[in-house]
């Protein structure tokens, strides 16, 4: 009887916790939706689409004569196969999506342009969803409180890069949702036992390599967690059983099977692309652009490492404030799950170790650390413990945790901040602006001018941190039609710094709002009921589950 | 501690560290003169000895031995008198220095010279020895801790300048000991030294003036201790405070008078200080002044590559471990010194020289490393009592710490056996920027930004090149060494084009002359040889005593 009791428990509680991230999937992606972009994705998101059109048009065979459709989406970065040197996986996501990417592009109505983007940008918004949906499930999975979870996701959701990132159609937010998918469907299997799970994490790994080559440096890593695993329930068996026995066999094979699927595409889809299996592209002379070969893996170590933490253009911690929560969260972390975290921590480490050296280690044109943008998930996975006992405490109402409290909050709202500058602004045309000034000798990447990286003053001068920038761009069309105009577009967070670096002239598409119905509200307010009605209505979808998944995860 | 230990034993402590870092500081004094602000600072110096307040002679010209640049009319400059002040009785051995007819003269004139910053850096290191034991860490912590102070941080380094930012920390830290002095015996005299001191840093520089009201504020702290302790019951304001308010403020209002008096002198008003209203000799001062974005330069003190306080001082991250402790063990004083570490990194946030080029890291926090250091002290207590008990917990903490104060002494070596301004104006012939330095043209506020924030141009990697040069000087590998400077793999173009010979020297005094066979001499090796003997007795010297004075403290405690 009470076991038949618990099991019925428990079995709500599963429906529960479903629930709960059905509810958050779907407020992410109505909210993600609510802050898609206005601007049509360019350069290496482009490329991508392009490829996806070419794969959904005639497969891996030949391209007819004539066929190539690529410059409808990008005037470079297609080899004459129709493909490209990026990974293949975020190309496959991208194939439902091709036609309205050429929609938007062709259609001079501002509501077909609406529809199309929301059509186009439901993949990111979905990706984005996603991945918050499998960290509230891997949170809870890891001992979170499910309060502590929902609000955890929520700071990952909107106070972290995740959200400006739904905005493009980078391969590397993919990363995110890939590997949280890996983790849950371990941390199932070591729940349930069933081999299946296991099967999901194999495909989760291959995919993410699909997507992208560099994510093979994980597969050693989830690979030890996968034989930790082994481990742990042959030392649960009564027979003590060693890693490397008869009962691993299955889940040794459920593993495998998707990744050795996944390698054997990458290396066809080298063949195909560059006559050689082992060819990856980068570093072989074989890619559009020079620079992957000409500078490749010469960054100083220690250069690298320093640009992508503490560098005021693109250091990481100032554009996601909020992972700052995993400091004092790593302590119990490793405590509570020192398998799990060992696991996290090897895999955040290691992407740091590996863009240290790499010449693009900023992942330009972004906005901040594009290589970090699927990092987000894993360091509010470490804050959790600190975060569990902070809600705790709270719900006490212990007075000692009010200064906590006071310092979590905030910094929270700082990186909300930080998120919504970098969501209303599209990077690309901060870039470009603060690229007319004359700072340096020479501008972007020639053969009279080999410079490895060509927004130096960007990256590491603080005056021109697109932080700053963004926050001057959204006055400057704030105050667009007021007398104070042209005194704050005088005034960039450079000025202070050189006189003669105040801007001549500026390039007024560049100085928009980059969500699609505040970009349509301010430029044709006549044309904006349509759009301005499905706006309302995604957002009152995400209030609508947020609030009542709010509600769930605190009374559950 | 203290009442265990006998005081001529503390003093004796004392005395030692500072004699220690006396000759170790003096072995590594510079080869080179020193130039811009200091030099001007030493001008000053000379004209108070030679003519006082009173106005320069007709045609007095002598200040041209020192800077070109640099002095009003009346022979003063913009900066603080307290500097000079202590430059008197060195003025000579500069004009020696610079008039030497061979280099034994020079070296000895250097060495004479250079006394100054080394008793300046070997009280540092002792009036922070003394403090620790203030605040009840362990003897041989408190050695530990000043041994990590006087060679793995910038006091160092600013050992080979004439700036007036390493006295601050000399008179701040006398302030502090007196004050504590004051606590535990009750002495007004003390007050009377805190008070001098806090008076003596105004006078050294003008921006140590925010300090006054926190020294202030910890010194009513103390008063209200007192009275609270004493039980007395009645007004706060009884004969006793006001003999003590007396005792702290007399010699702190005579500086400020005299700080004021010099502005008089100067600048015909009291109130001017020379920076900010077209009265110094540099347009920057006023043009730019409190004009950078206050985050902006907040990043550039803490973070930036080129500057930033941590990477010139890594043993000073401890600090992050022991704050919680050190607030929990001495709440008041802790609170004070992050106010005096908080009020110096807000002032020059947004102070447009935030860098204090041309030095080595940030020349106005070189005063600053103490008291990270203090905060830090609970933490080196804990671990040392931990490896003594051999708890093995302690292991990977000591390693830690370890590997931080060795990266941190690697650090300083590079900071003291280069010049700074040599590498700044190797790095500077790079055609990076549209402009170089600042003029009417190219009228910049940071000129040396690639230097400040660019890591491939960062002066702790520039100087290691710079080492590696002069180490393959004569070999075959020379030119391909030179040729690849830190900031060649960002673009080609930047390959050195000219070596300039004189610029890739080793800034220590006998070194210098040690790798210039012509001048090879031994004398100055039987100097050095003599020095490094003492310095180094002392050290083990030291070691020893506080280990074994500490067993003996640790066994009578268990004793009882």
């Amino acid at each position: 009887m009470t076991n038949s009791l618990s099991s019925i428990n428990s079995f709500t509680q599963k429906n529960k916790i479903l629930f709960l991230a059905g509810l958050i999937w779907s407020a992410f992606f109505s909210f993600y939706l609510l802050t898609a972009p206005s601007a049509l994705p360019e350069g290496d998101e482009a490329i991508v689409l392009g490829v996806a059109d070419r794969v959904s048009r005639y497969g891996f065979s030949w391209l007819p004569p004539n066929a190539n459709h690529n410059d409808r989406y990008s005037s470079y970065g297609f080899f004459a196969s129709g493909f490209s040197k990026y990974g293949l996986g975020q190309s496959l996501l991208a194939i439902p999506f091709t036609e309205s990417f050429i929609e938007a592009k062709e259609t001079e109505d501002w509501e077909i342009f609406a529809n199309a983007m929301l059509r186009l940008f439901s993949l990111s918004a979905a990706i984005g969803a996603s991945t918050n949906a499998l960290f509230f499930l891997v949170c809870i999975k890891l001992g979170r409180r499910t309060d502590t979870a929902f609000i955890l996701t929520f700071v990952l959701g909107l106070a972290t890069m995740i959200w400006p990132y739904s905005q493009t159609l980078f391969s590397d937010p993919t990363l995110a949702t890939c590997w949280l998918l890996a983790i849950f469907s371990f941390l199932y299997y070591r729940d349930t036992k069933k081999g299946f799970w296991l099967g999901i994490a194999g495909t989760a790994i291959g995919f993410a390599i699909l997507d992208k080559i560099v994510a093979a440096y994980t597969a050693p890593i989830f690979g030890a967690y996968f034989l930790y695993l082994l481990k742990y329930y042959s030392n649960d068996s009564e027979n003590q059983n060693a890693i490397f026995s008869k009962s691993s066999i299955i889940p040794t094979i459920w593993f495998a099977i998707p990744l050795a699927i996944a390698l054997y595409s990458i290396l066809y889809y080298n063949y195909i692309r560059y006559g050689n299996w082992l060819s990856l592209g980068y570093t072989d002379s074989r890619t559009y652009d020079l620079r992957d070969t000409y500078f490749g893996f010469n960054v100083p170590f220690l250069s690298g490492l320093y640009a992508q933490l503490f560098s005021s253009g693109k250091g990481f911690f100032f554009y996601n404030p909020s992972c700052l929560l995993a400091f004092p969260g790593l302590k119990r972390s490793f405590k509570d799950s020192k398998p799990e975290t060992l696991m996290i921590t090897s895999m955040i480490l290691g992407s740091l170790a590996i863009y240290s050296s790499w010449y693009g280690w900023h992942g330009d044109w972004c906005w901040g650390l594009r290589y970090w943008s699927c990092m987000p998930p894993f360091f509010l996975l470490l804050a959790g413990p600190f975060m569990d006992q902070l809600v705790l405490n709270a719900q006490k109402r212990i007075s000692e945790c009010w200064i906590s409290v006071v310092f979590v909050s905030s910094i929270i709202i700082l990186s909300l901040f930080v998120q919504i500058l970098g969501v209303l602004i599209k990077s690309n045309h901060f870039i470009l602006t603060a690229s007319q000034v004359e700072v340096f000798q020479g501008k972007f990447f020639n053969a009279k001018w080999p410079i490895r990286d060509d927004s130096l003053q960007l990256h590491f001068f603080p005056e021109f941190s697109p932080i700053a920038g963004h926050l001057w761009m959204i006055k400057t069309v704030f105050y667009r039609d007021s007398p104070e105009y042209s005194k704050v577009l005088s005034n960039p967070p450079w000025a202070s710094m050189n006189e003669l670096w105040r801007l001549k002239a500026i390039e007024p598409k560049n100085f928009r709002y980059n969500i699609w119905w505040m970009h349509t509200w301010v430029n044709q307010p006549e044309n904006i009921d349509a759009i301005l009605i499905k706006a309302v209505f995604l957002f009152i979808l995400f209030i609508s589950f947020s609030t009542f998944g709010i509600r769930q995860a605190f009374k559950t | 501690m203290t009442s265990i230990l006998k005081k001529f034993q503390i003093h004796f402590f004392a005395l030692l560290v500072w004699t220690t870092y006396f000759c170790l500081y003096l072995i590594t004094a510079p080869a080179t003169l020193p130039e811009g602000d200091e030099a001007i600072l030493l001008g000053v110096g000379h004209r108070l000895a030679n003519h006082g307040f009173s106005e320069l002679p007709q045609n007095s010209d002598d200040l041209k031995d020192f800077s070109s640049y640099g002095f009003f009319k009346s022979g003063f400059s913009k900066y603080g008198i307290g500097q000079s002040l202590l430059d008197i009785p060195i003025t000579k051995a500069f004009l020696d220095a610079k008039k030497a007819k061979n280099p034994e003269e020079f070296r000895s004139a250097m060495l004479r010279l250079y006394s100054l910053p080394a008793s300046i850096g070997a009280t540092t290191n002792a009036l922070f020895f003394l403090i620790c034991l203030k605040l009840g860490r362990r003897l041989d912590s408190a050695f530990i801790l000043v041994v990590m102070l006087g060679t793995t941080t910038m006091v160092w380094p600013y050992t080979q300048t004439l700036f007036s930012d390493p006295t601050l920390a000399a008179c701040w830290l006398l302030a502090f000991y007196s004050l504590l002095h004051f606590r535990d015996t009750k002495k007004d005299v003390w007050l009377g030294v805190a008070g001098a001191a806090i008076g003596f840093a105004f006078l050294d520089k003008v921006v140590a003036g925010y300090t006054i009201p926190l020294f202030s504020l910890y010194f009513l702290y103390l008063l209200r201790e007192r009275h609270l302790k004493n039980n007395s019951g009645g007004s706060l304001f009884s004969k006793e405070i006001a003999y003590s308010i007396f005792y702290f403020l007399t010699p702190l209002f005579i500086m400020i008078g005299l700080f004021l008096y010099y502005n008089y002198i100067r600048f015909g008003q009291g109130f001017s200080f020379g920076y900010s209203n077209f009265n110094s000799y540099d347009a920057r001062d006023t043009i730019f002044g409190f004009n950078v974005p206050f985050l902006a330069g907040l990043h550039g003190q803490l973070l930036s590559s080129g500057k930033g306080f941590f990477f010139y001082n890594p043993s000073c991250i401890l600090m992050f471990f022991g704050w919680r402790e050190s607030f929990l063990k001495n709440k008041a004083e802790t609170i004070l010194i992050a106010l005096l570490i908080g009020g110096s990194l807000a002032i020059y946030s947004s102070w447009f020289a935030w860098h204090g080029d041309w030095c080595w890291g940030l020349r106005f926090l070189s005063c600053m490393p103490p008291f990270f250091l203090l905060v830090a002290s609970p933490l080196v207590d804990n671990l040392i009592v931990k490896i003594k008990s051999k708890n093995s917990k302690a292991l990977l903490t000591a390693s830690l710490v370890s590997v931080l104060a060795i990266v941190s002494f690697g650090t300083q070596i590079l900071g003291i056996a280069i010049k700074s301004n040599q590498y700044i104006l190797t790095a500077s012939q790079v055609n990076l920027l549209k402009g170089k330095f600042f003029n009417l043209d190219w009228p910049i506020r940071d000129d040396s930004l690639q230097i400040h924030f660019i890591p491939e141009f960062s002066p702790i990697a520039g100087h290691f090149w710079m080492l590696k040069t002069i180490y393959y000087r004569d070999t075959p590998n020379h030119e391909k060494v030179y040729e690849s400077p830190p900031w060649i793999s960002l673009n080609q173009n930047w390959k050195p084009q000219d070596i300039k010979n004189e610029r890739f020297k080793l800034n220590i005094w006998w070194l210098n002359s040690v790798e210039d066979t012509s001048t090879h001499d031994s004398p100055a090796i039987n100097k050095v040889a003599l020095l490094f003997t003492l310095f180094f007795s002392l050290l083990v010297i030291g070691m020893i005593q506080t280990f074994r004075q500490q067993n003996l403290i640790d066994r009578s405690k268990s004793n009882d």
